[in-house]
């Protein structure tokens, strides 16, 4: 027996026991570890399943109506994690650094609702683009690469864009200059390299490096399309600049993961091209089933990339503000008014629906602490507030009078 | 987060119960598939997360109720 679903399933069990280790203790777990987080955590070694599936002995029927049951799991647990209530409550106890707490629900679900978006848009195309009807024959060396992919987009990615850019943002030291912007389109397109050649090898029943290597006929075209891709995910980055995050509107919420969209789709036909040697095109005259269960799959990855994730973002973003109060309140008085000053002065010095967005953020945040907390963190502000020069401090008692009473 | 020796030494071991867990559930869903008992792997493999996500959800219910 291949030693590869062993490594597979031990790096799914690292995990998972990171992700739901109790770090602050048992007695407040589901208010740092929500049932909905839990949920979307604990549905996503589904991944064994479909590969148990992929490689049973069954006929093509039962392998297909158990694929299908497999995926709604798969597919809602990533939806689920949309949902207000993913984000769980501040907790004293989970930092690892001053400042800095072990916060998954705060990176989780976008990157979740992108990676399982991408793999769903990826397979859906897989099934269409067949002459004949068929189903993928796993791999797990293939996963065991692709994992690495997961790594690379979910928490990676998302802890730069925590540390490096959120976090600096709303205490206005930076997070949107170019270089910043470039670096993490960089990132995000080293990951995508991984996870969509991880999977590419997992669906074709392949080893990675050994069995799938890059075919000549096409490569010139697949490679414009690959290099597209990275291009469409900088011009992402670089236009991201312009929103204020937590402030943007619906329209600029879904052109931000229309370029995402539009990128990663580039990455798939450019992969497909490469490592199948021709244009690949929808056949529902002879493959009619593979075509509806393809665009069925593609429709449920879109779906989880654009409006999922559009709620995701926005549940994050006002999650870390309120965890960032809490954590405010629990900090030495000199520390936490240093901060304070730092973030009150770059909410001033924000967009008028930018302000708003954050003071709003911070308001819930303050309501959810308990009342000696609260008290330390209305004191703290109190003060913070009178030592801002007058034109600040009218901004921010305009931005509270509109967040409080609309 | 304490990141002690005790700290790293639980995460340690919480890994090893998880890992047993997941490969006897791999085990198990894979015998139940290859005899053909289809209904008995889906309902194993829906079982571990559905079990696990009600758990958290009477915890987070009982937590609720006692504040």
């Amino acid at each position: 027996m291949s030693a590869a679903p062993i490594i597979g399933i031990g790096l799914i069990s690292t995990v998972m026991t990171i992700m739901l280790f109790p770090a602050a203790g048992l007695r407040r777990y589901t208010d740092y570890k929500p049932p909905l987080f839990m949920g979307g955590v604990i549905f996503m070694p589904l991944f064994i399943f479909i590969a148990v599936i992929l490689r049973a002995p069954l006929s093509l029927e039962a392998k297909t109506s158990l694929l299908l049951l497999g995926l709604v799991g798969f597919w809602a647990s990533a939806a689920w994690l949309g949902l207000k209530d993913t984000q769980g409550e501040y907790v004293p106890g989970l930092e690892l650094r001053p400042g800095m707490p072990f916060r998954p629900d705060l990176i989780l679900p976008g990157g979740v609702n992108y990676v399982k978006g991408t793999i769903l848009t990826g397979l859906g195309l897989m099934l269409m683009f067949q002459p004949e009807y068929r189903l993928p024959v796993w791999s797990w060396w293939g996963f065991v690469l692709a994992f690495w992919g997961i790594i690379t987009i979910i928490p990676v990615w998302g802890m730069v864009k925590m540390l490096l850019g959120r976090r600096r943002r709303f205490l206005g030291e930076g997070g949107t200059d170019v270089g910043f912007a470039v670096f993490r389109g960089t990132l995000l397109f080293v990951g995508l390299l991984i996870l969509m050649y991880g999977f590419l090898n997992a669906f074709m029943g392949r080893v990675p490096f050994v069995d799938l290597l890059p075919k000549g006929e096409r490569a010139p075209v697949a490679v414009v399309l690959i290099v597209l891709a990275y291009l469409i995910l900088l011009g992402r980055e670089l236009y991201k600049r312009r929103l204020e995050e937590g402030a943007e509107t619906t329209g600029e919420m879904v052109i931000k993961q229309l370029w995402l969209w539009a990128g990663t789709l580039s990455l798939i036909y450019g992969y497909i091209t490469l490592f199948m040697g021709r244009f690949m095109v929808p056949h529902p005259a002879t493959n009619p089933r593979g075509f509806a269960i393809g665009l069925v799959l593609v429709v449920a990855g879109v779906a989880l990339i654009l409006p999922v994730r559009i709620s995701a973002l926005r549940n994050e973003f006002r999650a870390t503000i309120r965890i960032m109060i809490g954590l405010l309140a629990d900090m030495p008085e000199a520390e936490r008014n240093g901060m304070m000053r730092r973030m009150m002065g770059a909410m001033a010095a924000a967009p008028e629906r930018s302000r708003v967005a954050r003071v709003s953020a911070m308001i819930d945040g303050l309501n959810r602490l308990d009342q000696e907390r609260r008290e330390r963190m209305v004191k703290a502000r109190t003060e913070v507030m009178a030592e801002l020069p007058s034109q600040e401090r009218r901004a921010l008692m305009r931005a509270m009078d509109e967040a409080m009473f609309g | 987060m304490r990141t002690s020796r005790q700290t790293v030494a639980k995460l340690l071991l919480a890994w090893i119960a998880v890992y047993g867990i997941f490969l006897g559930w791999w085990v198990g869903m894979t015998a139940l598939l290859e005899d053909g008992q289809l209904a008995g792997g889906a309902l194993v493999a829906y079982a571990l997360p559905a079990a696990v996500t009600l758990a958290a959800v009477v915890k987070y219910r009982q937590s609720r109720r006692s504040r």
